[in-house]
């Protein structure tokens, strides 16, 4: 292949040069230029290897359908795996690297591979490498397959960018058939968007010669595209439609010179796809060398980027669309040989070892040549019509499969209609789209006959060029029966690689058919979906990334808490102080500050849902386990909610602040889910107009102040409300103050100590917690983080749903049996409490677990073991573990089977192959009669 | 433990802004609010309120009210205690002025940042004013100046980094 540049011609701007490197060596362009086009005209014939086998390749097409040629691109700092050179623009300074070669696709260390091609067939890995296991050679395997490597030193790439559209009409595709049904669209009043792959619109009227409405083509085209302008017709080029999704969803990604891909997600009312078609291979014997390639995408090199493909050529076709190609190709200066099998003259080989140097034909004829361009015909670009489950016809005049009738929503025209001639395809739009006023074209019509790779055939014929995938592989695959497209498909990886079978995948079902007496269209096709090509995962994440992937909400104090030091962490979907002080044992220092003095803790995340109405004392008793409806105004209560399972599902204080508002306090963590559990049961069995539920959790920040010296902290913060237990006993609520810097003060415990619940407007709380933690800090104390609690409601016995309960716990198993026996209400989950599962005697239950053995804290996960038979078998687990803060010993909580009657007893645990005694016990360690709650 | 301080940037002081090409994204200062369920015609009367507008609703004044469903509302420029709140002759009342910052977004551009951070079609944008503004339950209008956005406080931080991430805008002193 002796590739060059014409001295004229096409549309680069020799003005205006251009440099970058291929593999370490230097390759001159112009600005018009494709990474492709360049490479091409600089004479470089081995450009990439193929997946398995590592052929040399060369450019085999123009646009999404490459199969051969990827690069690794450093621009700058930045680091692009697997560009797509025969879409991006050729541009100043690239490094680029072949991306399935090492060091270079012209010497690749692993080339020696053909050799034992072989020995190495199709799903050779399934049946070679199973001894001892797969595993030991996946690495390696896995090492020398993938297309391209990640470069983790380099800068990380830009935030893609993502933006939502609304319009009538999204056509996809601007060749001539996709202009002109977008600017009769946009006369009738439509709102459209019109897109295209390519650097430019026009598609084939950018190389191939037509006459549109009596004018040359291109001038067409140019005042096609004054008209669109005119009409605001919204073009996007660079820019591919890869998915259509529900409801009429249309994604796009635009690759942009300025900055980041950009992700459109379009919701037309209509999408037109006029997507073309792609040009398949021949089938004859190393048909994948460097120097065989796609006619069409051949004379698009030379009519747009005026590169001659080689001097010396064989046009190879079975269709007429190749005239125009080997006319193009002589008036430029190449001396022209076409095989036509419409003619009865096929190739049966392409002859070179690195490059095509000649063909030999089936009559025996031997061709010199340094470039063989073929067409097999073209295949419909019918995958957007597939993926929106759009059904297919096989075309047996223009063999392709192509649309067999509109899906809702969506219209195929042009070629991706099978429409191949454009004077054909022009003349369908009035009754496709309903156009008064098309175009008209002069054209040829196209012309077709069958050529597919056929069984038996001499020499390795290739059917995918990007995954080694050859004739023998599929004749292989239908002895081995795998003779379903999908089956033939996982067995070969035919159509499986990037380009995702655009050529080959025809050729493929052909073949099949043929082996086993099928037609194609009874062989069929795989599904066809999303993507259509490649889309970088920046595109698809856009701003999301990193930090912004899954947000935490912010507490009002967090400048407060950085300031004095938190560590801080992702806690139930907010960022919580783990402790303060980048050492962890601040977390039992903080502990034992807060039992010996007072710890003051930001607890702004608990769940606050307001229910309101004259019906919600009757709600909350449903929904509660526990009832509810005998609080007084100002008292709160501890219970459980269920799942209808019975299964504990969230736990927590109930407030009732008056007689028709409750505060549901439920785990922070859990805080939507319980509302959308009140929306829900409240929706099914509750009226709407005597019951509102809103949840309130963001309007209040909650400090918590635990310990000894609690209410002397209230007091020197200036909080001057009666604290006395009398005027304000344990499990009662009150307002302090008024407006809007009222405070609700709330007396509940989860650390066994005494604790006021101090809550206040959000935006208010700064303020709020500068006093608290400096009058803390008077008494001795000062503030904790949320893992010192842990320690805190631990030593109680306190639980964390989720944590101390797993899917399987119900009320009973955590001592709670009451409500279950005595409610006189209907509850949610109360007949599952009266299951024979609910009701075994062996379940899991929970208890404290002391360390028997003289080792420190137990570990978390630990599962209790029965040694009586002849395995060991579980009998529960740990589920927290802490040392103690108030106690001269670690304690730990676990669910163990019949453990509520077990207390005392030794058990055995089994943790990571290491076994540890402990002695059951209740679960409550620290201050059983609750006097602390007083002190 | 493991230290997540550094991964989360930290919240922007009260009174951020971010500047750009014709945007300007500004959160305002603490803005009444009450969340309203019930009969909502008879609260606005009560109240002198203009009924409740959708998404991308006009409203002229800093009292005014968001549709969030059928039966409920927000109400804006308006307060109740929270000790006071809650059953009034059939309609649920919640304070919310702590619960939601408000952010204005002014400029030129204000419409393209919508198109970034929703699906919602604003030719059609439908009567409830709640959507999912990049990617988080908010609630919007328009006001003379450009957009308000009415968003859990909690996730500011969130929605300003988000915005600042699309390149519309950056943080300016």
């Amino acid at each position: 292949m002796t590739a060059r540049r014409l001295p004229e011609g096409g549309e680069v701007d020799r003005s205006r040069p251009l440099s970058f490197t291929f593999d370490g060596r230097p390759v001159q362009g112009f600005h018009g230029d494709t990474l492709a086009s360049a490479l091409l005209a600089s004479g470089e014939r081995v450009l990439g290897r193929s997946f398995k086998y590592r052929r040399p390749r060369g450019i085999w097409g123009a646009g999404t359908e490459e199969p051969n040629v990827y690069a690794d691109a450093t621009d700058g700092p930045r680091f692009h795996p697997n560009l797509r050179v025969t879409l991006e623009p050729a541009r100043d300074g690239l490094d680029l690297r072949s991306a399935n070669s090492s060091p270079s696709a012209r010497a690749d260390r692993l080339g020696f591979l053909d050799l034992f091609a072989r020995f190495l067939p199709s799903a050779f890995y399934y049946k070679t490498f199973f001894w001892p296991n797969w595993h030991v050679y996946e690495p390696a395997i896995r090492r020398m397959a993938g297309l391209g490597r990640i470069k983790p030193s380099s800068a990380p790439l830009p935030d893609g960018d993502q933006r939502n559209h609304h319009c009538d009409t999204v056509v996809v595709g601007a060749g001539p058939v996709g202009i002109a049904a977008a600017l009769g669209l946009s006369r009738s009043g439509e709102s459209v968007v019109l897109v295209d792959d390519g650097s430019r619109i026009g598609g084939s009227l950018l190389f191939r010669s037509a006459r549109i409405d009596g004018m040359p083509g291109a001038n067409w085209l140019a005042a096609a595209e004054a008209d669109l302008r005119q009409l605001g017709v919204t073009v996007l080029t660079r820019t591919t439609a890869f998915g259509i999704y529900d409801h009429g969803l249309i994604a796009l990604n635009q690759r942009r010179d300025d900055g980041p891909d950009r992700l459109w997600r379009v919701r037309p009312r209509r999408i037109v796809l006029a997507a073309g078609a792609v040009e398949r291979p021949l089938p004859f014997a190393a048909n994948d060398l460097p120097g065989v390639m796609s006619a069409e995408a051949a004379l698009g090199y030379l009519r747009r980027q005026a590169v001659l493909p080689g001097l010396r050529i064989v046009v190879a076709t079975n269709n007429s669309s190749t005239d125009e190609v080997a006319a193009a190709m002589t008036a430029a200066g190449a001396e022209v040989t076409v095989v036509d099998a419409r003619q009865g003259r096929r190739v049966a080989r392409a002859l070179g070892r690195r490059m095509v140097t000649g063909v030999v034909l089936e009559d025996g004829t031997r061709i010199p040549c340094d470039c063989v361009l073929v067409s097999g015909g073209f295949t419909a670009t019918v995958h957007l019509h597939a993926q929106a489950k759009g059904r297919l016809r096989w075309d047996d005049a223009r063999l392709s499969f192509v649309p067999e009738a509109p899906v809702a929503g969506l219209v195929t025209v042009g070629a991706a209609a099978g429409h191949f001639a454009l004077a054909e395809a022009l003349a369908a739009l009035p009754e496709t789209l309903g156009l008064p006023d098309v175009p008209v074209a002069d054209s040829a019509p196209y012309d077709i006959t069958p050529l597919w790779p056929r069984p038996g055939q001499p020499g390795r014929v290739w059917i995918d060029l990007q995954h080694d995938v050859t004739a023998k592989d599929v004749e292989l695959a239908a002895r081995e029966n795998m003779v379903s497209v999908e089956h033939l498909k996982r067995y070969t990886t035919l159509g499986m690689a990037t380009d995702q079978g655009k050529t080959s995948n025809l050729a493929g079902m052909a073949l099949m058919g043929a082996l086993t007496g099928r037609s194609i269209p009874e062989v069929g096709t795989t599904t066809y979906r999303p993507p259509f090509a490649p889309v970088p995962y920046t595109s698809l994440a856009g701003p999301r990334g990193g930090s912004r992937m899954n947000p935490v909400r912010r507490l009002a104090c967090e400048a407060r808490h950085r300031e004095i030091g938190a560590s801080l962490g992702d806690y139930g979907g907010w960022l919580r102080p783990a402790h303060y002080g980048s050492d962890d044992s601040a977390i039992l220092a903080e502990a034992k500050l807060a039992r010996a003095a007072v710890g003051l803790f930001d607890a702004s995340p608990l769940g606050k849902i307001e229910v309101i109405g004259p019906d919600a004392a009757a709600f909350l008793d449903f929904i509660h386990y526990n009832t509810v409806s005998t609080l007084k105004p100002g008292q709160c209560r501890y219970g459980f909610i269920l799942a209808e399972s019975g299964v504990v599902y969230d736990d927590g204080v109930l407030v009732r602040l008056d007689d028709h508002r409750f505060v549901v306090s439920c785990s922070s963590a859990h805080v939507a889910g319980v509302h959308g559990l009140l929306e829900e049961w409240r929706q099914d069995r509750f009226p709407a107009a005597r019951i509102a539920i809103h949840d309130a959790t963001a309007e209040t920040a909650t400090l918590t102040v635990s310990g000894p010296k609690a209410r002397a902290t209230l007091a020197a913060a200036g909080i001057d409300a009666d604290l006395s237990d009398t005027a304000f006993p344990h499990m009662t609520t009150r307002w302090h103050g008024s407006g809007e810097a009222a405070l609700r003060l709330t007396r509940v415990s989860f650390t066994g100590d005494r604790s006021y619940e101090v809550s206040v407007r959000q935006d208010l709380a700064p303020p709020l917690w500068d006093r608290l933690a400096a009058a803390a800090r008077a008494e001795g104390g000062g503030p904790i983080g949320i893992e010192a609690l842990m320690i805190l409601r631990a030593e109680k016995g306190f639980i964390v749903i989720g944590k101390d309960t797993d899917g399987m716990t119900r009320p009973m198993d955590l001592g709670v049996s009451g409500p279950m026996k005595a409610k006189k209400v209907d509850f949610l989950g109360r007949r599952s409490l009266f299951t024979d599962e609910a009701q075994r005697a062996d379940r899991n239950q929970l208890v404290g677990l002391l360390p028997a053995d003289g080792f420190g804290p137990l570990p978390v996960g630990a599962h209790g073991i029965d040694l009586s038979g002849t395995t060991p078998r579980s009998i529960g687990y740990i589920t927290s573990s802490h040392p103690g803060a108030a106690l001269d010993h670690p304690v730990a909580l676990g669910l163990i089977e019949r453990g509520a009657e077990r207390h005392g007893q030794e058990i055995t645990l089994h943790h990571l192959g290491q076994r540890r005694r402990a002695t059951l016990c209740p679960p409550c360690f620290l201050d059983p009669k609750g006097e602390r709650l007083h002190a | 433990m493991r230290d997540r301080a550094a991964f989360w940037p930290p919240a922007p002081a009260p009174g951020a802004a971010l500047r750009g090409d014709g945007l300007i994204v500004r959160v305002l200062p603490a803005v009444p609010q009450l969340m309203v369920s019930g009969d909502l015609d008879a609260f606005c009367a009560a109240q002198t309120l203009s009924a409740p507008v959708g998404l991308l609703g006009q409203v002229d004044d800093t009292r005014y009210a968001l549709r969030l469903a059928r039966n409920r509302m927000l109400a804006v420029g308006l307060t109740a205690d929270h000790a006071a709140a809650g059953w009034r002759d059939g309609i649920a009342i919640t304070p919310m002025t702590g619960a939601l910052a408000v952010l204005h977004i002014g400029g030129a551009n204000a419409m393209e940042l919508f198109v970034r951070a929703t699906a919602i079609d604003p030719r059609a944008p439908g009567p409830s004013a709640a959507l999912l503004f990049a990617g988080q339950i908010a609630a919007l209008c328009r006001d003379p100046q450009g957009l308000r956005l009415h968003i859990d406080r909690g996730l500011t931080a969130f929605v300003l980094d988000w915005i600042a991430a699309t390149g519309l805008a950056a943080y300016s002193e």
